[in-house]
């Protein structure tokens, strides 16, 4: 008889692009490596737009943040949070309030060690080396569980990370578990790539992506709208990130629609 | 991109740039701070044109704040530089100046973002580094745990390559395999195989050849490792000697059947195999078995240690099974020192004794350990019979019956099984065996029975005894087991409330009621104690009470006896013996210890006495036994007096009490009292 054996130990794979890599790249960062780039290159023939799309992403992401601070959050889970780059959730939290703790979880190598890295001399900000499908793990890493308060609303962050989510993972089986893992009043900021708003770009980008350690699958608006069972959506409901709350003034004019990632942000009930 | 606003004016000059920026660059920050920021850089850039000659080094700091305030996006510098370059010019400042100033802007801000990106990388090699440390060490600890397993491991494991070639074998499976490590490489495990067309056999159930020829079965096991790439590399295979576990299964069964010290069968195997060949053994075919004790066995552990009592065991052992070498027998330890040796004959059997002879004969030879010679013998019980005839456990069980009967009878003697001493032992067992649970129960009572004064048959006091209805001799079957300690206080404690009944029914100044103790109830340590807190707790004299303890008991001195027979005098009671059957050492005691009474034992041997012969030796012995007592003032007493006429015999000899079927057989206090008011009635 035969079976599969996976104990073979994974050492780090610099050879396969990984998305942490290529969102920093996007962003104008200088954490990647050859082979991001390459696949960044590729992403930015698939879509053009990449860069806005990424740059509006984590602009949604510092938005959200804000909106809890104003809305008496002090404590943040984000998931998938990639490597660290500018505007950092402990550093928008922290600057809005010293005293604001922040847990980022990413299951990959070198994001691990980089945020652990900059987080070294930041008691109230940790990483956790950890699968976010798998929120157990997350949940009772020794890290979570000694920094945030778990009976006092706590903002839950997935910010662009979701539509590496497989559908056959149970996806709103595991929103549920963090949501079950949180206090009444806590909030979720949810973003992901869709094919609602440029398809055909779209399919490019999860074409792209197969080859990369972390292919893509996006999602429609219904979709998402069910993912935040148990929260009530915010307004403006699901959009596409540059309309999600945008600051006044630093409207670039662009069509939001090209943003091609849905955002929104639930409270739970 | 946006068009460019024609505009001398620095506030839409900033705001130009702002669109600028928010449409090509993140910037971590509010929209009122990033106009503010570009206001000052606005500010710096302009006096930068307006020096002379230009400030270069003023502009190029612009160009480095942009990249630290993060206006770094793809098109941010391109976008900046045209606004800035359309609004100053439209502002009026000299053209040469203004491609000067933001020239110095593109230096300072790719300078700026050079070391920013090589700071990043910096960052990023530490990382990098942090990471792979912790993967290397990670990795280091699942190849120690693998190691560990892998050499340790009993089941054998190889890896393989995917054509099955050897790449690594642990030593457990070389072990399997017959075959030296170093001498599998480049071999695989398929030429080790024997390949099965049985397709009954399991699949994972192989037969393995060994290089010098001999086979084993083993269970196969494989599994696929596969690379970072998902792809099958290499094929784990794990081998489980299945003999080995044979191996293992049968030495267990052996140990469960066998003795260890002898290598006997035990207990449990004998039971199982006598009860085979008793299925078995052919019609009309005799069985003999024959259980063993050896003798003194635990006086060889004490005096010579533990290490000579199992060599002595083991010789025994031995000497056993090869007596019986060349018979259809079977020899087992069947407890501490005890053995059984069935032997199956055919139609006729040797008599019972050649086999007891053949089996013992050669174990009484002493066997020396260095000048320590140990010699067994054993007592033997012996039964035979057809094997129709009886069942196999009937059989075991007749001769440990057998058994139990010769080592009453002594040391090195052998007994061959009787039904009927066996019934009657067996029935006493019982009965004693049914007795802790009858007292338990309150079905124990005492019983009264009268003694009589010879002299005129006059009831004088009564014996207190012990009775169970239905059953003969209770105090004797309390005896076999132990319950007479326990139920001689009882005895003594119940029977002494009814001292005073008797104390107005007889004469007062001699004792009213009689206990005898059996050896135990002789012994024991508390025995004093009981009886002044009986006679306390009555509030009698205690010259009422005649105490007889068990004169075998006094004369060897077992446990307090002696003390008990003092001290109860000491207290006043009327000390007695009974069991009594003369001889010096016995009047001696009677002497030395003064006692009141004795009474004597069956000396006749269940005989009427007044049948013999008044001149034969033990009617002489036995009248010059109780002339000797009285002589010493103790008063005589006997038991068991059939009726007047042994009664009247008795007198004649000079005995003054007696008490028997004669007299009246046990009764209750009532039975008692009614007895002696009508006899008193009879005589006046």
């Amino acid at each position: 008889m035969t079976e599969e054996t996976d104990w073979v130990p994974q050492g780090i794979d610099l050879e396969r692009p990984s998305a942490a890599r290529l969102y920093d790249y996007l962003l104008g960062g200088g954490h990647n490596f050859a082979h991001d780039r390459e696949l960044a290159e590729r992403f930015l023939v698939a879509q053009p737009n990449a860069r806005e799309i990424a740059r509006h992403n984590r602009a949604f992401l510092r938005r959200s943040v804000l909106f809890m601070i104003q809305n008496g959050v002090r404590q943040f889970l984000d998931l998938g949070s990639g490597i660290p780059t500018v505007g950092n959730v402990h550093e928008i939290a922290q600057e809005a309030d010293p005293t604001a703790r922040v847990v980022y979880v990413d299951y990959e190598e070198v994001a691990y060690a980089h945020s652990a890295l900059i987080l070294a001399d930041n008691p109230l900000a940790t990483i956790v080396q950890a699968d976010l499908t798998r929120p157990g793990d997350v949940l009772n890493a020794p890290e979570t569980v000694g920094l945030l308060d778990f009976t006092e609303p706590i903002g839950l962050l997935m910010a662009g990370v979701f539509h590496f989510v497989a559908p056959e993972k149970n996806p709103q089986k595991i929103i549920a578990d963090y949501r079950d893992a949180i206090a009444p009043g806590s909030y979720l900021a949810f973003s992901q790539f869709t094919r609602d708003l440029m398809p055909a770009e779209m399919d490019r980008i999860v074409e792209v992506m197969k080859s990369s350690r972390d292919p893509m699958y996006p999602r429609s608006r219904p979709e998402i709208t069910e993912l935040f069972d148990g929260f009530d959506i915010l307004e403006p409901g699901i959009v596409p990130t540059a309309l999600w709350r945008p600051d006044t003034g630093l409207y670039d004019g662009d069509d939001p629609k090209r943003a091609g990632i849905y955002a929104g942000v639930g409270r739970k009930r | 991109m946006q068009p460019l606003e024609p505009s001398g004016d620095r506030q839409s000059l900033v705001r130009g740039w702002l669109r600028v920026v928010a449409a090509t660059a993140y910037v971590p920050a509010s929209a009122a701070d990033v106009e503010s920021l570009l206001s000052g850089l606005l500010a710096e850039l302009t006096a930068a044109v307006a020096a002379d000659p230009v400030d270069t080094a003023r502009a190029a700091r612009v160009g480095e704040r942009m990249v630290t305030g993060a206006l770094t996006g793809e098109a941010t510098l391109a976008g900046s530089l045209r606004v800035l370059g359309r609004g100053l010019l439209d502002g009026g400042h000299d053209p040469v100046a203004v491609v000067s100033a933001l020239g110095a802007v593109a230096t300072g801000y790719a300078g700026a973002l050079r070391i920013r990106t090589l700071d990043q990388q910096e960052n990023m090699k530490v990382a990098l580094l942090t990471a792979k440390q912790r993967a290397e060490r990670d990795r280091r600890h699942t190849e120690t745990r693998f190691r560990e397993v892998f050499t340790a491991s009993s089941i054998g494991i190889a890896i393989t390559e995917l054509d099955g070639r050897f790449v690594e074998v642990n030593p457990a499976l070389a072990a399997i395999l017959g075959c030296p490590v170093d001498e599998l490489a480049n071999r695989s495990l398929a030429e080790f195989i024997v390949p099965d067309d049985d397709p009954n056999l399991p699949g994972d159930r192989k037969l393995l050849i060994r290089p010098g020829g001999d086979t084993a079965w083993v269970y196969l096991t494989t599994s696929l490792l596969r690379g970072d790439d998902g792809q099958p590399v290499y094929r784990v295979a794990m081998v489980q000697d299945l003999s080995e576990l044979q191996l293992l299964g049968s030495r267990l069964s052996h140990q469960n059947l066998h003795d260890a010290l002898t290598g006997l069968a035990n207990r449990l195997h004998f039971e199982s195999r006598l009860e085979a060949v008793h299925g078995q053994a052919p019609p009309g075919s005799v069985l003999t078995l024959l259980c063993l004790d050896l003798d003194a066995f635990s006086l060889v552990n004490t005096t010579h240690g533990h290490l000579a009592g199992d060599r002595l065991l083991r010789t025994v052992a031995h000497r056993l099974a090869t007596a019986v070498a060349g018979h259809d027998a079977l020899v087992a330890r069947v407890d501490g020192d005890e053995f059984a040796v069935l032997i199956v004959h055919g139609r006729t059997a040797p008599p019972v004794a050649e086999v007891v002879e053949l089996v013992t004969g050669e174990l009484s030879e002493p066997d020396y350990d260095g000048h320590l010679g140990l010699a067994a013998t054993a007592s033997v019980g012996v039964a035979r019979a057809h094997a129709a005839d009886t069942s196999s456990a009937e059989l075991f069980r007749a001769a440990d019956a057998a058994l139990r009967h010769s080592r009453e009878t002594g040391k090195h003697q052998w007994t061959e099984f009787d039904s009927r001493a066996d019934h009657r032992a067996r029935k006493i067992g019982r009965g004693a065996t049914a007795l802790p649970a009858a007292w338990e129960n309150g079905e124990l009572t005492v019983a009264y029975r009268p003694v009589v004064r010879l002299s005129d048959n006059a009831p004088v006091r009564v014996r207190a005894l012990v009775h169970k209805p239905g059953s003969e001799s209770a105090s004797d079957l309390a005896e076999m087991t132990g319950l007479s300690v326990a139920l001689g206080p009882w005895l003594i404690n119940q029977s002494t409330e009814n001292l005073p009944t008797w104390q107005s029914l007889f004469t007062p100044d001699t004792p009213v009621q009689r206990v005898l103790l059996s050896p135990l109830q002789s012994a024991d340590a508390d025995l004093s104690a009981t009886v002044n807190r009986a006679i306390a707790t009555a509030q009698v004299p205690p010259g009422l009470l005649e105490i007889a303890l068990d004169t075998p008991a006094v004369l060897a001195g077992r446990g307090d006896a002696r003390d008990n027979l003092r001290t109860l005098a000491d207290i006043g009671v009327a000390a007695a013996l009974h069991e009594f059957t003369g001889g010096p050492r016995q009047l001696a005691v009677a002497e030395r210890f003064e006692v009141r009474a004795v009474i004597l034992a069956d000396l006749f041997d269940g005989w009427r006495p007044d049948w013999l012969p008044a001149d034969t030796a033990p009617v002489r012995a036995t009248r010059e036994l109780v002339a000797a007592l009285t002589g010493m003032g103790a008063s005589v007493g006997v038991l068991g007096v059939r009726d007047h006429t042994e009664a009247r015999w008795w007198a004649d000899l000079g005995v003054q009490t007696a008490e028997g079927p004669a007299f009246g057989d046990p009764t209750d206090p009532d039975g008692i009292l009614s007895r002696v008011r009508s006899a008193a009635t009879t005589t006046s």
